[in-house]
């Protein structure tokens, strides 16, 4: 997202490809080392675990990737995660990420600034 | 059955892990893990860790991965003295700042390092560029400056007086450029000076035991075809 709509900048399909495929891979781990079939990542009641999980997996999805959409033992984590933390909460902490879509395209030293970076994420 | 640690000693942190539970009496069983063996990679192993990675604990019927969860458990379950973990708040809060922050900034950077001067050239027989290299060692050089600045600055040990499980950690990490040659204290004083402290509060029999491996990692014979095969998604990583 943050390429193609920010910088104006494309990035090659198979780079984003090997990237998708890494996500879910993690993802499964996530599923299968992790949650397991237990309420929350450590057991029975949220914790500071569940908190760096939920805010890294809203990151895709703000970009268009519905992640949650074929897992649905995620998905339902997810709601619990978000009743846990209460709803305007969540959404009071995510609303400048699900807006990241809408950023004007930035400009020349904005550009400069983020090369570096831009440089190793592309990778 | 007792404690049983997975471990192979070319890793890092597989070191740092080794050395805290040797040095606070832990008993353990070792159970080695031959990376270069893919032995990560068994069905059995993946009982103990199915994110295939070492170091891995088993203890009774509990399993463990990661080396901060488990040089954490083990500080816990054999209460170790307190300066390896300390109970005081913000000493505490700079060991777990460190141990944070070194997965993605210097361990990436000295497994590079390892891989690209050494591992590469010498076991797999595969060049890398020159340019790869020096980027490489600019990262390196550059964590090793924040290292420096941020973390030890004018103390004895990274989180003040004593040491702590984050000199572990930092000190096994170091070792692995080291080992490929790359002599990162000769240009860094304050640096050397910490890592004779480090090595003294270990104990110099224990700090040679847990390098023994890493140290003869020059010397290892190049690798034959099916571990070339096995390497090579690692090694496409690690050559970017």
């Amino acid at each position: 997202m943050l390429f193609p709509v920010f910088l104006g900048q494309r990035v090659p399909p198979e780079t984003l490809a090997s990237t998708l495929a890494e996500l879910d891979r993690c993802l499964q781990l996530l599923e299968d080392k992790f949650l397991k079939d237990q309420d929350f990542l450590s057991g029975p009641h949220i914790s500071v675990a569940d908190l760096v999980a939920i805010t890294e997996l809203m990151h895709p999805v703000s970009a268009g990737c519905d992640i949650f959409k074929s897992r649905p033992k995620l998905a339902a984590w997810r709601q619990r995660v978000e009743a846990a933390v209460g709803e305007d909460l969540f959404q009071e902490a995510h609303a400048v990420i699900m807006k990241a879509k809408d950023l004007p395209p930035a400009d020349t030293a904005m550009k400069e600034r983020l090369k570096p970076l831009a440089q190793l994420l592309l990778q | 059955m007792g404690l049983q640690l997975y471990l192979d000693l070319l890793s890092q942190p597989c070191r740092a892990v080794y050395i805290f539970a040797k040095k606070n009496g832990i008993p353990f069983e070792l159970r080695t893990v031959d990376l270069l063996k893919g032995q990560h990679y068994s069905d059995d192993f993946a009982q103990v860790n199915p994110l295939r990675k070492v170091p891995a604990l088993k203890d009774g019927d509990f399993t463990l991965a990661e080396s901060v969860a488990i040089l954490l458990y083990l500080t816990r379950k054999y209460e170790a003295p307190d300066h390896w973990y300390p109970q005081d708040l913000q000493a505490r809060a700079r060991v777990d700042e460190y141990l944070a922050w070194q997965h993605t900034a210097l361990r990436t950077s000295c497994t590079r390092t390892m891989w690209q001067k050494m591992l590469f050239p010498v076991f797999l027989g595969q060049r890398v560029p020159p340019e790869t290299l020096a980027s490489t060692l600019a990262e390196l050089d550059r964590c090793l400056q924040l290292l420096e600045d941020k973390f030890l600055k004018d103390q004895d040990f990274l989180s003040g007086p004593h040491i702590s499980v984050a000199d572990l950690v930092a000190i096994t990490e170091l070792m692995h450029p080291v080992s490929a040659g790359c002599d990162i204290f000769k240009s860094r004083p304050k640096l050397a000076a910490w890592r004779q402290r480090v090595e003294a509060a270990v104990g110099e029999d224990l700090f040679q035991e847990a390098h023994a491996v890493i140290m003869k990692a020059k010397d290892l014979p190049p690798a034959d075809t099916a571990m070339k095969e096995r390497l090579k998604p690692l090694a496409q990583l690690l050559l970017q």
